[in-house]
């Protein structure tokens, strides 16, 4: 299972948390996506407590906490401190008692301050963390978008991925990874491709070495992220293989679990190889805006056959 | 498939200079060669994959070679790894 560390937390602008105690508990690990509002541990309920969760404190947990008695504080924290919760986050600005960051610090429980609302706050925090806790895979290939549409280059090494990659980009599409492609699976049946952090924008072609394409193409000619809507796969061309011919419907690959259109495209001489990579994806949004080459000429073809056996009797 | 452990001993760990004599050398066998280190596994043939595991000085990385040339490839690419190529 994947997991997040809590210190990372303090890298994302959009959640713009500020640490105010527990330094010495950054290193826990979120493990789920959920929030949890600590309403009814604050109470002293703790049956089915969610504590693999961070807490989120909003304005009705703070001023309860405001409210309590010096006693009644004493012993919420006393039990409340018990679980190891990931980390715990106020949100509105507001910052507890200073008896309850005493506890943060001693605990080293992670302690968090947010001047974002309730809700923002755990809408990009879920957001955030389901991306990062999303199962993932590194694959070997080139990842581009052509006439919006990302698509995946695979085929073995020296095939020539790079370089009809950066005839591509030469054409006025994208670049998102060249090499080493991060898929991730979100939202359960979307795969998005990444680059590795390290190397995005960075290709190698062969002969010349390594390249920085947004140095040499600007920033119009990459992204960071794209959905994976079509896999490509250039081989060899071999004779004895059977090549689709028609394209009625696309054979689908899985991966991690979802499936996704896939084609062969063999490369030869007299192929150019960009173009049809333009082909293919252009006739790929056609088909997903109802515009389907194959199948309209199949009915044209079926009618017209079905009119001589009629008229012909 | 083959495949053995290997210390990273080049003293400023697998930059840019040692990462390319590791292709050209992994470049010479038929065999498919990865190199797998925290859990991801690269293509050791590709440059930009080995750039991305960032292998430091002292760290450990499992090199392993499927092909009709593996023991050959092992035993080469992991001198390249361990300093000791010439």
């Amino acid at each position: 299972m994947a997991h997040f560390q809590v210190s990372r937390l303090l890298n994302s602008q959009v959640l713009s948390l500020e640490l105010l105690a527990g330094r010495n508990g950054l290193a826990r690990t979120i493990q789920s996506v959920d929030v949890n509002r600590p309403g009814l541990a604050l109470v002293g309920f703790y049956k089915n407590l969610a504590m693999d969760r961070i807490q989120v404190f909003g304005r009705g947990e703070h001023s309860f906490i405001e409210e309590m008695s010096e006693m009644q504080l004493q012993a919420m924290r006393k039990s409340f401190f018990e679980f190891a919760f990931p980390a715990l986050v106020f949100t509105h600005g507001q910052i507890p008692r200073k008896e309850f960051i005493e506890s943060s610090d001693l605990t080293a429980t992670p302690l968090f301050v947010t001047r974002l609302s309730t809700h923002d706050f755990i809408a990009n925090y879920s957001h955030l963390i389901s991306e990062e806790l999303s199962s993932s895979i590194t694959i070997h290939g080139v990842f581009t978008e052509v006439f919006g549409v990302g698509v995946l280059l695979t085929g073995t090494s020296g095939i020539g991925k790079s370089e009809t990659a950066l005839e591509l980009l030469e054409r006025g599409h994208r670049l998102i990874a060249d090499d080493m492609v991060r898929i991730k699976c979100l939202s359960g049946n979307e795969l998005y491709g990444y680059a590795n952090e390290l190397l995005e924008h960075h290709m190698e072609i062969r002969g010349i070495g390594i390249i920085n394409v947004k140095d040499l193409y600007g920033v119009g000619a990459i992204r960071k992220r794209k959905q994976i809507e079509l896999v490509i796969h250039l081989e060899d061309w071999d004779a004895t293989k059977e090549y689709e011919r028609v394209g009625l419907e696309y054979i689908e690959q899985e991966i991690l679990g979802t499936p996704v259109a896939h084609i062969v495209l063999p490369v030869g001489p007299g192929r150019n190889m960009p173009i049809l990579i333009e082909a293919a994806a252009m006739n790929y949004r056609a088909k997903r805006m109802g515009f389907h080459a194959a199948k309209d000429l199949s009915e044209k073809i079926g009618k017209e056959i079905k009119q001589k056996k009629e008229g012909g009797g | 498939m083959q495949s053995v452990q290997v210390t990273i001993s080049h003293k400023d760990g697998m930059h840019t200079r040692p990462s390319s004599v590791f292709v050209r050398e992994a470049a010479k066998f038929k065999s498919e060669i990865f190199l797998k280190s925290n859990e991801v596994s690269v293509n050791g043939k590709s440059i930009m994959g080995i750039l991305m595991l960032a292998l430091g000085p002292g760290s450990m990385v499992e090199l392993s070679a499927e092909g009709p040339d593996e023991t050959e490839a092992l035993q080469v690419l992991s001198a390249v790894l361990s300093g000791d190529f010439k």
